[in-house]
């Protein structure tokens, strides 16, 4: 298209404007970037936590907030021990408590037990009733063995008497079991005869028995009190020692956590074979944060590094790729100093914008110096003219493509999410940025490092097109109609491909906090994310407890009711029952007499030989109580020859044995006599009574009252997520915690960008229309992007790739880069009918497939990330820009070429692509200054 | 005077040899009989499982007197039933009993050692005590029987001190306190419709 006088003119002045003010631009643009990095250095910060993803003038931050200020925000990182035995978990517990006191500035608080003593004498209210009563059912079946015992207290009378139920279960069994009310036949419990065949074993071979032979008899929370107060889980497969960090923000947080570390690997080390670990909200998000971080800096300069190499690659220059990449770091460091005036943080999202931005911008360069390798072909040099006709011919289509890059991240600035929001913000503005630098400083730089020698300007810039590849494309209804057909599959296969909300499974897997988040729930079900409500009274506390507990979705709840016994009436009522049976027996500390080895290896065949045949007899089911009889059949087998034997110390052995028996069954017995008449009569705990750490975590100052929600299933899976958080909104809808603010988070993230995704694709169509002035050119226009995204999704369906919330950043990415390249295309066969003659320049094409490549090695750097999330965005992005080069360079000139035979050579209408006009119009003269560019 | 003194000695010569089989065969031999019946049996490779159970069941029935056990078993309730009532209940325990018991042999007699001990007479009741004896393990069992006119027959069985016969009056005596006769002998139908 010939240029115009006034565009000609205005180029001409641009250009020897460049050439006067190339230095001092130079000069003044490094000057802003160091001002800028500075200004970053020195106000940048950097937000963690979730919460900043959200807007803080929603509801529900605003309620987590309140919370947090209520009940202090306790307890952010857990140390989880895998409990091997618990008096050594304990032990280690306590170790570690000793250490971590001499950091007192870096852990101010530490809750991992609850000293028992002042709840013992209410130990048995704090049973649940179904163990009470089994306790008391117990009791009573056994009182004529108990009284038995008392009365002749030897060990040959227990045994006897262990024998005498034995076989009366046996034979009542066999021949009136039928008369029974129960379904299954209850098989007897042996624990305790195998415990005192084990005490007699160990007696035997003349060491002392370990443990207390009683403790077997009552439930776990009651045959140690020692144990008790310290925070194992339900299975007792972990202890759980909590540690509140000083700290708040990233770098204290990383520094409180990885000294946590350190010292739970020292202690642990007095400990061989046991396993810690720490994990817990605060861990999660620092090791979150940290793993980014570090991925993100390696990212970035892979990604410029390679961007780079490629560029050197492809101009085969390595002045130009320098200029390139000047450019892109000053652009880089404006856009930071923009970044730290305007938003003044990066979150979670934000932190990623480097590389994608670099992936994106970087194009600019790339169109702008493959189009003056073209014009300078004909010269064979560098010239003013040349640049002014690489400027002019090149810059609408950088300008609009830029602005389409823009158009695409604008509307995440509009979504409630305020992540996405700020992200949308930093990128918008970045691209501009970018635009600016490229379109000032490249030329400006050229001038310097290239000295473009001045001349006059052409009366036209000299048309030099060589088509991509030589390609003539005699065929374009094939590849139009695979097009079409990619991007229908595409459509189809979207179905198939599934979101996945499970934000740990963005996590880097290897995370020490991530591993022992998973290993609670998976052997516990216990998670340290739990649901949060608060209520005004004790009676409103009860109430909603008892309605939580109801809820299928929840395991248990944690409230200062958890710390005090219920139900107190029922369970007195139950002790009432047991008392007259406590009172009546007596055991002496000491047994009555010896027992004869004779008699007892007499009594004990016998019971061998009923546990022998029990074992034959048992069902597949019962393998635990087989067990337990293989068990006393060999511990048997081992006792009865020692006892027949001839051996001088059997009688002295036996002897100490029977004292042992006795006196733990004394002491057993007088301290669960003393649980039940002091479970009786004295007074239950109350509030008041309760720990200061207790009262703190669970009762505000100003009175309320906290209730903790733990889920039964997995919720950070998005079902049971959902279902959970659902449940607890039916009993208060102002509840909050770590799950209500993860749903609203998975839902609000994606339905954001969906929606952003959305309306920058119409604001995109509205552009092009008005840009070409015609419907048929802006869908030509999308043909890159509609049918790179169908063969995308293709791929995911191909490759079982989920989308996830990572990844979905991905659609905003993929509108703007492949409007770009359709933009490029399209605009050089508008304006130019050389370019319509061959379809696609190679200069072009060359622009295109170096600008999409680069664009791939930009995401792809994120794949050396271990977070699983920036990986797969790096991933999805790489196959995303691969896809739209595919359609770019391949469908769109077969539709070009198919339109092209149609095409009116002369639009009644021009579109405004003419940047000479536009310059004309910015820089033109006041009516009464007339010059040579009027015209 | 000679007749009377005639038919004396008639019913003294029938009363002898009506006892003979019972003064024949001493308590012991009687036990050791059945048991060593019992164990060919439990031993014999060449018998199927329902053959072998079938022979034993079949030992059982002949060497049980299920009258006598069932009504002791009742105690004073056996004197307050109708005559169908204790037909039924004889018929329905003696059922039960046998299976159980066979139940027990098939579980507990295999090739066992069993060492007889001391044997009691009363009158015409008499004891023999035996022992399983295994390595490390041993119970002992107790034959009560008493004499007829066919010779010697079991009524109960005490194993390792528990005696069934003991068992029955108790759970029976407790089923018909709590709930009735009725109850008892419904379940006691319902369980052998079950295993029928």
């Amino acid at each position: 298209m010939p240029l115009r006088k006034h565009e000609k003119s205005s180029c001409a002045s641009l250009m020897r404007g460049f050439r006067l003010c190339a230095w001092p631009i130079l000069i003044v643009a490094v000057v802003l970037a160091v001002a800028s990095v500075y200004y970053t250095f020195t106000h940048l910060t950097v937000r963690t936590s979730r919460n900043d993803l959200v807007a803080s003038n929603q509801r529900l931050i605003q309620q987590s907030e309140k919370m947090d200020k209520a009940f202090g925000g306790r307890d952010g990182m857990v140390v989880v021990v895998e409990n091997g035995h618990p008096r050594r978990a304990i032990k280690f517990a306590e170790d570690l408590a000793t250490e971590l006191r001499r950091y007192p500035e870096h852990f101010p608080e530490l809750f991992y037990h609850i000293n028992p003593e002042s709840f013992k004498h209410s130990a048995l209210l704090y049973l649940d009733d179904k163990d009470l009563t089994k306790i008391k059912d117990s009791l009573l079946g056994q009182q004529s063995l108990l009284s038995g015992l008392a009365a002749n207290p030897s060990l040959l009378t227990f045994y006897q008497l262990v024998n005498d139920q034995m076989a009366r279960a046996m034979i009542g069994e066999l021949f009136t079991g039928f008369l029974g009310e129960k379904e299954k036949k209850e098989l007897p419990d042996v624990s305790l005869l195998n415990a005192s065949l084990r005490g007699l074993v160990a007696s035997l071979e003349g060491k002392k028995p370990q443990n207390s032979l009683f403790s077997s008899f009552f439930p776990k929370e009651l045959s140690d009190l020692g144990d008790a107060g310290y925070f194992f889980t339900d299975n007792d497969k972990f202890l759980l020692f909590l540690v509140t960090p000083k700290g708040d923000g990233y770098a204290s947080r990383s520094l409180d956590l990885a000294l946590l570390r350190d010292v739970v690997h020292r202690v642990q080390a007095r400990y061989p074979g046991l396993q810690a670990g720490v994990t817990g909200p605060d861990a999660l998000e620092a090791d979150e944060m940290h793993s980014s971080m570090q991925d993100i800096t390696l990212a970035t300069w892979l990604s410029l590094a390679g961007q780079l190499c490629l560029m050197i690659l492809f101009f085969w220059s390595l002045r130009r790729t320098l200029v390139e990449g000047f450019v892109l770091i000053l652009g880089l460091c404006w856009t930071f100093g923009l970044v730290t005036l305007v938003v003044g943080h990066l979150n979670l999202l934000s932190l990623i914008f480097a590389p994608l931005m670099l992936g994106l911008t970087i194009d600019y360069g790339i169109h702008w110096f493959c189009r003056l390798e073209e014009e300078e072909g004909a010269a064979g040099h560098c010239s003013t003219e040349v640049l002014a006709c690489t400027f002019q011919r090149s810059a609408p289509g950088i300008v609009y493509a830029g602005l389409a890059a823009v158009v695409s991240f604008v509307p995440l600035a509009f979504v409630g999410f305020k992540g996405l929001a700020e992200l949308g913000i930093i990128l918008a503005m970045g691209i501009l940025v970018m635009l600016i630098a490229t379109l000032v400083l490249v030329p400006s730089l050229v001038i310097i490092t290239e000295k473009c020698t001045p001349g006059d300007f052409p009366q036209e810039c000299p048309p030099q097109p060589i088509p991509f590849l030589h390609l003539h494309w005699r065929r374009p209804g094939l590849m139009v109609a695979l097009g079409v057909m990619i991007t229908a599959l595409g459509g189809v296969a979207l179905h198939y491909v599934p979101f996945d909300l499970n934000p740990l499974h963005l996590q880097n897997p290897s995370a020490e906090s991530v591993v022992w988040e998973y290993k609670l729930i998976e052997d516990s079900k216990y998670s340290t994310s739990y649901g949060a409500l608060a209520t005004a009274s004790l009676k409103e506390l009860q109430a909603r407890s008892e309605a939580l507990k109801k809820l299928p979705t929840v395991s248990h709840v944690e409230s200062v009711l958890s710390f005090l016994p219920h139900q107190v009436t029922e369970k007195r009522q139950i002790l009432r029952e047991m008392l007259p049976v406590i009172r009546s027996i007596n055991f002496p500390g000491a047994p009555a007499g010896s027992s004869d080895p004779q008699k007892l290896a007499g009594i004990l065949s016998r019971l061998n030989f009923k546990m022998a045949e029990a074992v034959k007899n048992l069902e597949k089911e019962q393998a635990a109580t087989k067990e337990q009889f293989v068990e006393t059949h060999r511990l048997i087998n081992q006792i009865v020859p020692r006892l027949l034997a001839d051996d001088p110390q059997l009688n002295r052995r036996l002897a100490d044995y029977g004292k042992y028996f006795f006196s733990d069954l004394r002491d057993t017995w007088d301290q669960f006599r003393d649980y039940v008449i002091s479970g009786l009569n004295a007074p239950v705990p109350t509030l008041a009574d309760l720990p200061r750490p207790v009262r703190q975590r669970f009762v505000s100052p100003d009175g309320l009252y906290l209730i903790r929600v733990f889920p039964s299933e997995d919720t950070w899976n998005f079902g049971p997520l959902k279902r959970f958080v659902k449940s607890l909104w039916s009993v208060d809808p102002n509840s909050v915690g770590d799950p209500v603010l993860l749903y609203n988070f998975t839902l609000g993230f994606r339905n954001s960008i969906l929606w952003a995704a959305g309306m920058a694709l119409l604001a995109i169509a509205v552009m092009l229309v008005l840009l070409f002035r015609s419907l048929t050119m802006a869908l030509l226009a999308l043909i890159p992007l509609l049918v790179g995204t169908g063969l995308t999704i293709n791929l995911m369906w191909l490759l079982n790739l989920p989308f996830n919330q990572a990844n979905v950043l991905f659609v905003p990415l993929v509108l703007g880069e492949g409007i770009e390249f359709g933009i490029i295309i399209l605009a050089r066969w508008r304006l130019e009918e050389s370019a319509r003659a061959i379809t696609l320049p190679a200069s072009t094409a060359k622009g295109v497939a170096l600008a999409a490549l680069t664009t791939t090695l930009g995401f792809g750097s994120l794949m050396v990330s271990g977070h699983r999330g920036t990986f797969s965005l790096g991933l999805l992005a790489t196959v995303g820009s691969l896809s739209v080069l595919v359609a770019s360079l391949s469908i769109l000139p077969a539709f070009l070429r198919l339109v092209e035979k149609g095409y009116n050579l002369q639009p009644s209408v021009k579109p405004s692509l003419g940047l000479g006009r536009w310059l004309h119009r910015m820089i033109r003269k006041k009516t009464d200054e007339k010059t040579a560019l009027d015209l | 005077m000679r007749r009377p003194l005639w038919i004396f000695s008639l019913a003294l010569a029938v009363f002898w040899v009506w006892t003979m089989p019972a003064r024949a065969e001493s308590p012991t031999a009687y036990a050791r009989g059945i048991l060593d019946k019992v164990m060919s049996l439990q031993n014999g490779a060449a018998l199927s499982s329902q053959a072998r159970a079938n022979a034993i069941h079949g030992i059982i029935e002949r060497s049980f007197d299920f009258a006598m056990m069932a009504k002791n078993s009742l105690g004073s309730t056996y004197d307050s039933i109708s005559a169908g009532q204790r037909q039924d209940f004889t018929s329905t325990f003696s059922y039960l009993f046998q299976d159980s018991y066979t139940r027990l042999v098939l579980n507990f007699l295999k090739k066992e050692n069993i060492q007889y001990g001391a044997e009691r007479r009363e009158g015409d009741r008499a004891q023999v005590a035996t022992t399983i004896v295994r390595p490390n393990e041993n119970i002992p069992v107790t034959y009560l029987m008493h004499a007829t006119g066919q010779g010697w027959i079991l009524y109960d069985v005490i194993v390792d001190g528990v005696s069934i016969l003991h068992n029955y009056q108790t759970q029976f005596g407790q089923a018909i306190r709590t709930k009735s006769f009725g109850f008892l002998l419904n379940k006691m139908e319902e369980q052998r419709r079950a295993l029928q």
